[in-house]
């Protein structure tokens, strides 16, 4: 495949990268490109200007903060995220996710800024950002903002930047004492089915949680189903039926090659349950 | 650990022998002659473009409209 | 030379320089293949899926069509061609011989560099990092086992027969 005409420029530091972006409707930032050079060959966006990112040194870097928290460069890869010492100490969830991410040539180009900004509804980092209350860092040749990653994607390979802003990067707090993430997805093709699950708990019970469903045009919380299982036991049955009402009121996609709609809204609840089994059962966190 | 006790396994040398095959070494030196590698002499290339109607009347020489994604034909229809 | 925007750039391509000009829109696996004559690389799906186009790119495995050329710009690519640059095949690719990790040959470029890769990374993997690293490269002829069998033996480890 070939692809349409299109121009490149790869600036040397973040303010050239947010007045390229800036200058022209048509610029998109180029970070990995494992999407968009894909999306260009199939010739299923426009895009005048390529901003090359994915060297610049400000967007590089994985920092821990004072509160433990942790900020992600957008254009840190998901192999460096999956070998990262420091952050499979205090966030292992990220790195594990990373290192499950398709294949290693993917995962030597991919970032995690592309993988968020990108939201195709398979991806990972979404449905982790939101369960793990991540906030994002957006930057503009006059502005800066915070955006919350639960206000972050607002559709299935949308979010909600500016067209002159850039991701530059995303910060995870630091994981509250006793809380563990457990994940769970069920893959036809791609991934079909996706939940997040952070748990917390006492005395063999379950004290808190906090669910997140994946696989959908945004990554949706579930207060209702964490309600319900804040205070069950943590046998399987108990679980299951705790996130027996997890797919209600959600719109899943219509049939399509890989699974029809009443596949994806039967199978919410068991990656529900597999995704609390897994957050308290013996995984690293 | 102890090595689980193994029967004594004969080299084969006549049926069941594994041999290498020629063609091997230039394989996996990248130099095999694939057909678009190479090429074949005074070949042509060809793109197919999906017709938007079924039974067109079509020029001689039709115009892409390249605007498409991916580019397809410009055509009149019959009905 | 292509209407559109072109660029030149300057990078090292098996351990030598060099510098080019090339289209903006122009893919790394095309300029390795059409321009440069490096016949290596391949273009098996063309959707970043088969990994027949694998080579290395400052260090790291990358799928070539997924990239743009003008990339290269100031990197290190090496192609599959670097591992038999003396004219003899080095020890991994003896060892794919040896195990006939090849039927048609069309996946084997890609597999070479995705196998010297994880070799660098993981000197003696098991099975399953074996498995885990070449997951990027489709094969349609051998279903994987002496392909597995291959790299596990030139990493020195026992192989079955």
């Amino acid at each position: 495949m070939l692809l349409a005409s299109v121009d490149y420029y790869r600036p040397g530091t973040l303010a050239e990268a947010t007045n390229a972006l800036g200058g022209s409707e048509d610029a998109r930032a180029l970070a990995g490109g494992q999407s968009l050079v894909s999306l260009l060959k199939l010739r299923a966006t426009q895009v005048d200007l390529l901003v090359d990112i994915s060297r610049l040194e400000e967007l590089r870097s994985v920092t821990e903060n004072e509160d433990g928290s942790v900020t992600i460069g957008s254009c840190v890869t998901y192999d460096e995220l999956e070998h990262h010492d420091q952050l499979g100490s205090t966030h292992p969830s990220i790195g594990k996710v990373a290192g499950g991410t398709v294949d290693q040539q993917i995962r030597n180009r991919g970032t995690i800024g592309g993988n968020l900004c990108h939201n195709d509804p398979i991806n990972n980092f979404p449905v982790l950002a939101v369960a793990l209350d991540a906030t994002m860092h957006a930057v503009s040749t006059t502005a800066q903002r915070d955006i919350p990653a639960t206000g972050f994607f607002t559709a299935a390979f949308s979010n909600a930047l500016e067209p002159e802003e850039l991701l530059t990067g995303i910060t995870f707090p630091a994981l509250e004492e006793g809380f563990r993430v457990g994940w769970s997805e069920i893959e036809i093709g791609e991934a079909a089915s996706r939940a997040v699950a952070v748990v917390r708990t006492e005395n063999g019970s379950i004290a808190e949680a906090r669910m997140t469903l994946g696989c959908l045009p945004v990554p949706t919380l579930r207060p209702d189903t964490a309600a319900q299982l804040a205070s069950v036991g943590s046998s399987e049955s108990e679980i299951a039926e705790a996130v027996a009402a997890v797919a209600d009121g959600i719109d899943f996609f219509p049939d399509d090659a890989d699974a029809s709609s009443d596949y994806r809204r039967a199978m919410a609840p068991v990656v529900a349950k597999r995704a609390v089994l897994d957050a308290l059962g013996d995984n690293d966190g | 650990m102890t090595a689980p006790a193994q029967t004594e396994i004969k080299t084969p040398t006549w049926t069941g022998q594994s041999l290498p095959r020629k063609e091997d070494e230039r394989l996996l030196k990248a130099q095999g002659a694939f057909v678009d590698d190479e090429g074949i002499y005074r070949m042509g290339y060809a793109h197919f473009v999906r017709s938007p109607k079924s039974f067109p009347l079509m020029s001689a020489k039709p115009r892409l409209w390249a605007g498409s994604s991916p580019p397809s034909p410009v055509m009149r229809s019959r009905r | 030379m292509d209407k559109g925007p072109v660029h030149d750039i300057e990078f090292t391509l098996n351990g030598e320089t060099r510098s080019d000009r090339i289209a903006a829109r122009q893919l790394l696996v095309h300029f390795l293949r059409d321009d440069l004559g490096l016949r290596g690389p391949k273009i098996g799906c063309d959707t970043g899926h088969c990994g027949a186009c694998t080579v290395r790119y400052d260090g790291g495995t990358i799928k070539s069509c997924m990239m743009l050329a003008v990339q290269a710009d100031g990197a290190e690519i090496t192609t599959v061609e670097s591992m038999s640059s003396d004219g003899d095949m080095n020890d991994l690719q003896e060892s794919f011989r040896q195990h006939h990790g090849l039927q048609c040959g069309y996946c084997t470029s890609g597999m070479l560099m995705s196998s010297q890769f994880l070799l660098e990374r993981k000197p003696k993997p098991t099975e399953q990092e074996i498995r885990a690293g070449i997951q990027g490269n489709l094969c349609r002829c051998t279903g994987y086992v002496n392909i597995v069998k291959a790299i596990k033996a030139a990493s020195g480890q026992e192989v079955s027969r």
